[in-house]
């Protein structure tokens, strides 16, 4: 290749990830007990999570007059803190991503294009291969908090997503798929 | 192969590289010498690519490295003084992924990483993890990667730093190699004898300008123009401490 003083194609994405998948390839096969420890306390995380919420808001809809305004309360003030962390830790994730990372300079100096690099850089970071990486839905379901201000219930617990849809589904509330209201509990029934 | 055209680096009023011209020819072996905080570093930074010259051009293989980056780079090998490893993969996995960078066929990298490896003393810790290796191993293994896709260019800054008196020896005759090979190589060093050892051309830098390059006969006849080289013994380290005034300054 540079005998003949040819340019090369850009290295594709797959090439430029590689270190990361590697490097946690290695890290598991090396270490499989401390992987397996790793899984284990990120699932009792999110049972727990999941037993507390199910187990407040259960205890919330026994007040008969107030449970729903609660609810609603509780999971506004969830969702806006959560909005705030997220963003700070996005905009932290991405300066150290793009800019502070100690291989950012060694892979400057090879013949990638800084878009082909910055590509790679988005695309460990939304896949969590960064080590903090946060997935969009946690953004889309924040930027649309004024439906939560709404205060209708039934859109504030749609906007729950991933694990927490087993909390829509146990409280029969409705969950918003692809853009329509659905109440899970009654689909699965019929 | 390498030039520099009037490149400047200036950080507001603290001008860092003055207007640097440098000519060399392909095959050639350009020792780069000057006291600390002259500014070598910075100019090795805008040779591959890494900081943005304020004024000026650097032209690697005939391809501007402003217009043609990609092509330029494609060129270049090069080595950093804290040169980057990823700790977690292997050294074998380390190869693959920078054959893969430089777009080598997959065979190809097979081939070139175990005759790097075995070039380096790697082989037998090959499937290790990086981060098990001493300094001196990364620092084998930084300049094995630097030279899997078969550079035309070579630009290494301090080399020899934390190497042990075996690991640079076998380093001094590993560049002679590629030297004799026809691969330009351009060296930053404090070692005034490597640099006397290897180098066809020696350029030095003081506070940002390059104050004497040529051979070290060439230096030598410039310092005997200074007033004060009535002691020169002829060693490239008096015509160094003579142009640079470093001696002076230390006392």
């Amino acid at each position: 290749m540079s005998d003949t003083g040819a340019v090369p194609s850009p290295a594709p994405l797959s090439v430029l990830l590689a270190p990361r998948i590697l490097a946690t390839r290695n890290a598991l096969r090396r270490r499989p007990l401390r992987a397996w420890v790793l899984a284990l306390l990120t699932a009792a995380f999110w049972v727990g999570s999941f037993l507390l919420f199910a187990h407040t808001l259960r205890f919330f809809q026994t007040i008969t007059a107030l449970g729903p305004v609660l609810t609603q309360r509780l999971l506004v003030m969830l969702f806006v803190s959560f909005f705030a962390i997220l963003l700070i830790s996005n905009v932290v994730t991405s300066l150290t991503t793009y800019y502070l990372s100690a291989d950012v300079r060694f892979l400057m100096v090879a013949p990638v294009p800084r878009r082909r690099l910055h590509q790679a850089r988005q695309a460990s970071q939304q896949s969590g291969l960064s080590g903090s990486g946060k997935p969009h839905d946690d953004q889309d379901l924040a930027l649309r908090h004024g439906e939560i201000d709404a205060g209708q219930r039934d859109e504030t617990a749609a906007l729950l997503h991933r694990g927490d849809i087993l909390t829509q589904w146990r409280f029969g509330i409705d969950t918003m798929c692809l853009g329509r209201s659905v109440n899970l509990p009654k689909v699965l029934a019929a | 192969m390498i030039q520099c055209i009037g490149l400047r680096k200036s950080y507001g009023a603290l001008v860092a590289v003055h207007d640097l011209d440098l000519d060399i020819a392909p095959g050639e072996v350009f020792g780069f010498l000057g006291p600390n905080g002259a500014g070598k570093t910075t100019t090795i930074r805008m040779m591959v690519g890494l900081l943005e010259p304020s004024a000026g051009q650097v032209l690697l293989g005939g391809h501007d490295l402003a217009q043609a980056p990609e092509a330029a780079k494609a060129l270049l090998g090069y080595v950093p003084d804290q040169p980057f490893l990823y700790d977690k993969l292997t050294a074998k996995e380390f190869l693959r992924f920078i054959g893969g960078l430089y777009r080598l066929e997959r065979d190809d990298i097979a081939d070139r990483s175990v005759d790097l490896l075995e070039e380096f003393g790697l082989v037998d810790r090959a499937e290790e993890l990086i981060e098990t290796y001493s300094h001196g191993m990364k620092q084998r293994l930084a300049l094995a990667a630097a030279l899997i896709h078969r550079p035309r260019i070579l630009i290494l800054d301090e080399p020899m730093v934390g190497m042990d008196p075996q690991g640079a020896l076998a380093l001094r005759q590993l560049l002679g190699g590629l030297a004799a090979s026809g691969i330009t190589i351009f060296l930053s060093t404090h070692s005034l004898a490597v640099a006397e050892e290897l180098c066809d051309r020696i350029g030095i830098l003081d506070h940002g300008k390059l104050i004497a390059q040529g051979t070290l006969a060439e230096l030598r006849v410039h310092a005997s123009e200074l007033p004060e080289l009535a002691s020169n013994e002829g060693s490239l380290e008096s015509v160094f401490f003579s142009l640079t005034g470093t001696e002076g300054r230390r006392a």
